[in-house]
């Protein structure tokens, strides 16, 4: 089985800062790492490679440092690594960057394409779903596990409610929500390929970067501050102030305190809840 | 691509201060761009010089004032009422269409019309309901996307909204790729600009950033919103809701994947943003075990278990159920909280809860000021009570 893992470098999110006087995201001297459901993709790739005696490339899209990355999952045991770098990529939204990641492993050639859920800097998930419909195969999110069975796969899909089960036949995109595989140990190796250096020449240029994006970052902020923190009026008196830190920002309801037994005031949270 | 017109530049250094990205440095007295360039074109619109020019070459114009009225999608199951999150988004999409004086249209799978669906959209302020009729029964992203594909191109929606769930986030990206639009995922607020277009709010870099998002030149405008984060608004108009169906439409699931299996989860773990009614469990629930009659009260009244993030840290309670400024938001009509003191952290993700009662044993907790029955009393022993009742109701 031929697998296709895709992966994205994104700075360390627990260390983003923001600059408090230009409001901007301070980038410099954030350390970039692989996205941690990117790295369970790439645990996933390796459990299956194992059981097919498969071979796995891993591609990743963005400037020359996201090779770290595709060295990082060789080192892992991935067979090749492929570096989509272009300026002219630069900008791609998630139409644009499924565009061109679907092109290319169309290229490298694939049975199953592995990618990870979401990324944990975007956290948009849509970057998947879009290389399915690039490639007109089918595309499974939210999946934890996958299991093989002569040509077919399982893959399992918890949804909050409840874990699908799918079986799949042929090719398919398939993106990985189970960020526990990406803490599974592994043997690094010294001895890894070089990576592929691929420009955008196999791409059309109406497309791909800001040209193939429709949407447009209008602004970006810090997150409201009305959502995050209170504002405390300093012209109220000290007792007030308290009060509202206290409540939280909301409004006082005046009650009295039931002291009653605890059956009878367990009876009375059942009714409630039977009520519903 | 960006352009840099040395030529232009008097070196003043206000695009490497401005660059949201830290793409632009100053070196040697002339900006240098490096990858990190998303061609934002924030340095362009600030360059007192105009040393900057962003191509502004696009293609696959569609004409946007063709485009018209505002889409919900629904992704009921069959025998379902309308979830909470379609209604949200039905009265959100109201209150955009409103500003335009255009029309809101329910898209929703069905084979009949059904009386309640009407009914809730109706209270919504909703015009139409858009009937994909299929017999098969579930979601599947390859009927989908080809419906709504057939549905955007018959009638030209201006704006399609898709919840946020599992399935709408799964669904809402092949049909952009399908028809080559914008998309902004896990949106929390939605606005129209000076010019008509649709502002998108997104939260993103783990929430500390929000992203203004707009699709200037692509129709329909997409975005996926988060439920429970929008308002249900009723209204008194008495509107007439149309029900149509998708004509002409014949597409199948995909086959060469097959749903083989589905086991359902404790009930307690199911859907927290969607629950009518949380149970919740905080630090003064002493211990696991405590936790675990909590989440068996949960599952038998099928309720969903919560936990506040200190729980969380003590290894009593999984992350998934965190409630609060980190964690899931939640709007129930019922909220219980056991052993919850109140701390801000935590009331600011259940705050829109429309009914609270506190289970605590100190009168001075925070909690008691905010909710609306204050149960004074160990909480480990009244959840312990609540388990006997229900045993006692069974037997």
């Amino acid at each position: 089985m031929k697998i296709v893992v895709c992966v994205k470098q994104v700075p360390d999110t627990a260390e983003v800062k923001i600059d408090p006087v230009t409001n901007n995201l301070v980038r410099e001297g954030v350390p970039g790492i692989m996205n941690t459901y990117d790295e369970a993709a790439v645990m996933m790739a390796l459990q299956l490679k194992e059981q097919t005696n498969g071979t796995i490339s891993v591609l990743s899209m963005g400037p020359g440092q996201a090779g770290e990355e595709l060295k990082n999952a060789m080192r892992r045991g991935a067979d090749a690594g492929y570096l989509l770098c272009d300026r002219k990529l630069g900008g791609a939204d998630t139409l644009a960057t499924g565009y061109a990641l679907a092109e290319t492993i169309r290229q490298i050639g694939y049975d199953l394409v592995l990618c990870g859920n979401e990324a944990i800097d975007g956290c948009t998930g849509q970057v998947g779903p879009l290389i399915g419909e690039f490639l007109k195969v089918p595309a499974l999110t939210y999946i934890t596990d996958i299991k093989v069975e002569q040509e077919d796969l399982f893959c399992y899909r918890d949804t909050g409610k409840c874990v699908e089960t799918y079986q799949v036949k042929g090719p398919a995109v398939v993106c990985i929500s189970d960020k526990r595989l990406a803490d599974k140990p592994y043997e690094s190796r010294e001895n890894i390929p070089e990576i592929h250096m691929l420009d955008a020449a196999h791409l059309e240029e109406e497309k791909i970067g800001r040209q193939g994006s429709p949407t447009r970052v209008a602004a970006i902020s810090v997150k409201g501050k009305e959502q995050n923190y209170l504002k405390v009026d300093y012209r109220w008196d000290c007792e007030t102030r308290i009060e509202y830190i206290m409540n939280g920002g909301l409004e006082k309801k005046k009650k009295n305190l039931n002291r009653e037994t605890k059956t009878s005031q367990a009876r009375l949270i059942m009714d409630a809840i039977m009520k519903k | 691509m960006l352009e840099y017109k040395k030529e232009n530049c008097s070196s003043c250094g206000l695009c490497e201060k401005v660059c949201p990205f830290g793409a632009i440095k100053i070196q040697e007295g002339f900006p240098y761009i490096d990858d990190n360039c998303t061609e934002c074109g924030i340095c362009a619109e600030k360059c007192p010089a105009n040393a900057f020019c962003v191509e502004q070459k696009e293609t696959g114009k569609q004409q946007t004032e063709e485009y018209r009225g505002f889409w919900v999608v629904g992704l009921e199951k069959e025998g379902e009422p309308l979830n909470k999150v379609t209604l949200e988004l039905l009265s959100t999409a109201r209150k955009l269409a409103d500003q335009k004086k255009e029309k809101v249209t329910l898209l929703i799978k069905g084979l009949q019309e059904r009386e309640d669906w009407k009914r809730e959209a109706q209270k919504t302020g909703c015009d139409k309901i858009l009937l994909i009729a299929s017999e098969y029964s579930g979601y599947d992203a390859k009927l989908y996307t080809d419906a709504i594909e057939c549905a955007i191109r018959r009638f030209k929606p201006e704006a399609v909204l898709f919840p946020a769930t599992v399935n709408g986030r799964d669904l809402a990206p092949r049909v952009s790729g399908r028809v080559g639009t914008g998309l902004t995922a896990d949106c929390t607020g939605l606005s129209l600009d000076e010019n008509g277009h649709l502002l998108q709010v997104r939260p993103t870099y783990g929430g500390s950033i929000m992203a203004s998002i707009l699709t200037p030149k692509h129709r329909p405008q997409m975005a996926s919103v988060r439920p429970n984060v929008m308002e249900i608004q009723w209204t008194d108009e008495k509107r007439e809701v149309k029900v149509e169906y998708l004509e002409d439409f014949s597409s199948v699931a995909e086959d060469r994947v097959k749903l083989i299996g589905c086991i359902e989860k404790n009930n307690a773990f199911a859907d927290l943003a969607e629950a009518n009614i949380v149970i919740a469990g905080g630090y003064g629930l002493k211990n696991k075990e405590n936790f675990g009659k909590l989440f068996k009260l949960c599952d038998r009244l099928n309720a969903a278990a919560a936990a506040t993030r200190k729980a969380v840290d003590e290894g009593w309670a999984p992350a998934e159920i965190q409630v609060g400024q980190t964690g899931t938001t939640i709007a129930p009509d019922l909220y219980i909280a056991f052993g919850i003191s109140g701390a801000l952290q935590h009331t600011l993700g259940m705050k829109n809860a429309k009914k609270i009662i506190a289970v605590n044993h100190d009168p001075a907790a925070p909690i008691f000021d905010i909710c609306d029955v204050a149960v004074l009393g160990d909480a480990g022993e009244v959840l312990e009570e609540c388990c006997n009742i229900l045993e006692n109701k069974k037997a």
